[in-house]
């Protein structure tokens, strides 16, 4: 589990579910550039068996998990075949370190990347934070660099459906990334420390809008506050769930399970405000827009698109108001890099 | 190191005695490639580079060696080696090409060699305060400016005319004026339209823009950087290129971290240079920060840089012997292999070639930057067998000895002192409390260490090091027993009081006696200023860790800031707004004569 936390997760990079009609385990996402992907597993393929032993009737998938993990560089052969259909695929993996995507583009492209501008025109980038673990950071610099190549100078940050880890430490390394010094917020209980962002910040200098629904991990709820209190970004959608308070998991004896505990509260840099994050620019959605938009967000994390299926966005009145947040303040934006606005001939 | 460069500082003493300066390869050496006389084994440690004419000749400055290696570019030949001083640490060639500008380390002066191709003559010398590292020539030739890190000074020098007018009797050097920074510089840049200079922290982020007529500081401010190792404008002239590395304060030193370049990342900044000379400007307003590493292969320790056209540049990578070829719009860096330690770039006039200085390997790479391919290596010369402290600074800079190549422990022990930074490793036993980098320079025998005191060996200290902050293989106890033999060579740094214009003796007499008053040094005790056991002053950390070990109070005047969390900004706060251990109250005399004490330690 740190391992995943940490994203240097080594294996053939498939998630897993147990397929209780069928009393096998299913792949439900092979992800996407992984082994497995790569090795042709499709979504939805059930696994039959692991280096010949049958998974019949195996729905505890913890050690179904034993036995597809190992080494970086060995190797593991898999049997799978599609529901309802009989034809059996075997397949031999060399296990590698899977890079679980955090962040999702706007639009596919033809390889397996991403097109990251949502507004050509006005040049503004969008990305989906699926969730916030140790390569987040990273992450962002990395489609920071792409932003700029494309031109990019505003962006949607989505945090839409964003499923947290509830890991505070970072979370606090995102919201860093994108802020230009200023407090983040202190934690009282059993850590009693400032958060305090450093001057290094990346998309220097552009607009942001913080798309927000209610997303109930307390980490990401942290972000969210920080850059709200900050005026880093206009949040845009949903008032959240966060309630503002630091759990900690407790492994009990015995592999009896873990528990979480209270063990802190986070108080938001501004004090004025308190839980939950609340949108500055309230913006609902319908039930079938929701709809909508969370399967459009879900369909991303799978490798290909599935048959039938278009890469259309749906109609999204928060990533509208967005845009236009967005839109209007590149109006009015003294943007560097413009030669009357810091000297450059 | 001390007892190795009295050796060979004694040995070049002797020859510059018995044969003034003359050059040891006549005109026309080239021809044959080589110098007359076969050089001697011994150990170079080049670390600037320059070219002349029309990138005919390169020159390197060599540190340890104290000489000058001329290369002849198109035979790549070491074609001489002049003996010019006793811990050289730049070179430049003023515009017209006349002149050899060197600065001595080891002499405090600052080295002016008249030149004809690879010949050097006459030099004329300077006195520029302690350990000047840095030199720039004003565009007209007329001046230079001369950084000296420890006295934190700026000397402009007046140069000498042109060959041409020369005048009888011979031209002197003289100081023009003199100017005293806040902070240790290295790094310098003499631009010319309009002529300011830049100079930046040898060790955290600062970065000063002066007006070299005058002889006043216009800004000083502080980028989120330290270990700048490289300074150039862009080729266009709009930009200021620097190379640095970034340490997060919220970053920690587990494996995680380190492997995503949470924790400390490798970089070149491209600053506006309309930003950095308004002095009401955001320093960082208009810049961008490219990371030269990416997961899997670290960049541990930008260096050098020269600048390329289209935004783009190349970067020596210290810590790991590659270069890094790229930037710009695109921001897509190509890595090169070169030798150990690659700290000084050079680009030859037409820029189809990159010179690089590999300071621990002795030699020169020759980079084709068509190809981005390595077109040669040129070795220095013969060398000599390493001792156990040089083999120890081997490792100390090379961040293969870290996870994935991120860092070196010359990354955050800055040439073995300090980026001034916190740093949250589990050196204290747990994360969520950064602590102050602490000098090494005189830890030797200021043990024990950590900040907990828990650690009772400086092999140990190292190890762990090594394993928890640095996430790397476990060094063999050859390898820790080189790294403590060269830790144990680093003399504490110089105290300021010393190195003023002025220093006041009867202000350090009476300030001993207020350190004696207040029982100071029941704790700090003499010689060392620090003691073994650990203290309750007060002070706790985020974990609520409360008893610290005294850290030495040698050289207390080069830290920048004091305690664990660096919460007191200066000497004075000390006392003044945390009245560290105070039994009663200072007069205002008493801490002015307290501070001139611990500024002389």
């Amino acid at each position: 589990m740190d391992a995943i936390a940490g994203n240097r997760y080594v294996g053939i990079g498939i998630q897993i579910a147990a397929n209780k009609s069928e009393k096998l385990p299913q792949i439900t996402i092979p992800i996407r550039g992984g082994v497995a992907h790569r090795a042709g597993v499709q979504p939805g393929d059930l696994l039959l068996k692991v280096d010949g032993k049958s998974l019949e009737g195996m729905t505890n998938l913890e050690q179904v998990v034993n036995l597809l993990q190992g080494e970086q560089g060995t190797s593991v052969t898999i049997v799978v075949r599609q529901p309802g259909s009989t034809e059996e695929r075997t397949l031999r993996l060399t296990r590698a370190v899977i890079p679980f995507d955090s962040l999702f583009g706007f639009r596919r492209t033809s390889g397996e990347g991403w097109d990251y501008l949502v507004d050509r025109e006005a040049r503004i980038g969008y990305v989906w934070v699926s969730t916030i673990s140790s390569s987040t950071l990273h992450d962002l610099q990395q489609l920071e660099r792409r932003l700029l190549a494309d031109g990019a100078r505003a962006l949607v940050l989505d945090f839409r459906l964003s499923g947290g880890q509830g890991n505070l430490h970072h979370a606090s390394l995102v919201a860093d990334g994108l802020l230009d010094g200023g407090l983040m917020w202190t934690t009282t209980g059993k850590e009693e420390r400032a958060y305090r962002a450093d001057r290094e910040c990346l998309f220097r200098g552009w607009p942001l809008a913080v798309l927000v629904n209610d997303i109930g991990d307390n980490a990401q709820g942290a972000v969210l506050a920080a850059l709200q209190d900050n005026r880093r970004a206009v949040l845009v959608g949903e008032p959240t769930k966060v309630d503002g308070s630091i759990r900690s998991l407790f492994h009990l004896p015995n592999q009896a399970g873990a528990i979480t505990v209270l063990t802190g509260r986070l108080e938001r840099a501004d004090k004025a405000r308190d839980w939950p994050v609340r949108p500055d620019r309230p913006v609902e959605l319908t039930e079938e827009q929701r709809a909508a938009v969370e399967k459009w967000l879900h369909t991303k994390q799978l490798p290909t698109l599935p048959p039938g299926t278009e890469d259309k966005p749906p109609s999204d009145p928060q990533l509208d108001c967005g845009l236009t947040v967005l839109r209007d303040a590149l109006k009015t934006l003294d943007l560097p890099g413009k030669p009357k606005s810091d000297g450059r001939e | 190191m001390g007892k190795r460069i009295t050796t060979c500082a004694a040995l070049l003493g002797t020859v510059l005695a018995g044969v003034a300066l003359s050059p040891s390869a006549p005109k026309g050496a080239s021809a044959n490639g080589l110098p007359d006389e076969a050089p001697r084994p011994s150990l170079r440690r080049p670390l600037a580079l320059a070219t002349a004419d029309g990138g005919k000749w390169l020159f390197v400055a060599n540190r340890q060696s104290g000489s000058v290696s001329v290369i002849d570019t198109s035979s790549l030949r070491v074609v001489a080696e002049v003996p010019v001083g006793k811990k050289l640490s730049d070179l430049t060639v003023t515009p017209d090409g006349g002149h050899l500008l060197v600065t001595d380390e080891g002499a405090g002066e600052l080295v002016v060699l008249r030149r004809r191709d690879a010949r050097l003559q006459t030099p004329l010398r300077v006195k520029v305060g302690a350990g000047p590292v840095s030199s720039q020539v004003s565009a007209d030739g007329s001046y230079c400016s001369v950084v000296s890190l420890w006295p934190r000074r700026v000397t402009i020098v007046g140069l000498p005319r042109p060959e041409g007018d020369r005048q009888d009797p011979p031209e002197e050097l003289h100081v023009r004026k003199s100017l005293t920074l806040a902070f240790p510089p290295r790094l310098q840049l003499l631009l010319r339209d309009p002529a300011k200079l830049i100079v930046a922290d040898s060790f955290g982020g600062r970065l000063a823009v002066i007006d070299p007529t005058r002889g006043e500081v216009e800004s000083d401010r502080l980028l989120p950087a330290h270990n700048i190792r490289g300074l150039a404008p862009s080729a266009d002239g709009t930009r200021l290129l620097v190379s640095h590395q970034l340490l997060r304060s919220l970053g920690t030193t587990s494996r995680d971290d380190i492997h995503w370049g949470n924790f400390l990342t490798n970089c070149l900044r491209e600053l506006s240079l309309a930003s950095v000379l308004d002095p009401r400007a955001d320093l960082l307003r208009g810049s961008r920060l490219h990371h030269l590493g990416d997961v899997g292969r670290g960049a541990g320790d930008p260096a050098g840089v020269a600048a390329l056209p289209e935004g783009k540049a190349v970067v020596a990578l210290a810590g790991v012997g590659e270069v890094a070829i790229g930037g710009g719009t695109e921001g897509s860096w190509q890595r090169v292999s070169v030798g150990r330690q690659p700290t000084a770039v050079a680009l030859s006039p037409d820029r189809r070639r990159a010179y690089v200085a590999n300071t621990l390997a002795d030699s020169i790479t020759i980079l084709d930057l068509g190809t981005n391919r390595v077109q040669a290596e040129v070795s220095l010369g013969p060398a000599a067998e390493l001792t156990r402290a040089d083999r120890g600074e081997r490792l100390f800079h090379d961040a293969r000895l870290s996870h994935d190549g991120w860092f070196s422990c010359h990354s955050c022990h800055t040439d073995g002192h300090s980026n001034g930074l916190l740093a949250d490793t589990l050196g204290d036993g747990s994360y969520g409390t950064p602590k102050r980098v602490l000098s090494l320079l005189g830890v030797g025998d200021t043990g024990p260490w950590a900040w907990n005191g828990s650690v009772k060996e400086l092999e140990a200290q190292i190890r762990l090091s090594v394993e928890t902050t640095m996430r790397g293989a476990r060094l063999s106890p050859e390898q820790e027993g080189d790294l403590a033999a060269y830790l144990r060579t680093l003399p504490p740094a110089p105290p300021l009081g010393r190195l003023r214009e002025k220093p006041d003796g009867d202000a350090v007499r009476r300030g001993r006696a207020v350190f004696e008053r207040q029982n100071c040094g029941s704790c700090h005790a003499q010689p060392t200023y620090t003691s073994a056991k650990t203290y309750d002053v007060g002070l706790s950390d985020e974990a609520g860790n409360r008893s610290f070990n005294p850290p030495s109070l040698r050289g207390a005047s080069q830290t920048g800031t004091f305690f664990h969390d660096s919460r007191a900004t200066g000497l004075a706060e000390v006392f003044t707004r945390h009245r560290h251990q105070l039994k009663g109250e200072l007069s205002k005399q008493e801490l002015d004569d307290l501070i001139a004490f611990l500024e002389d330690l």
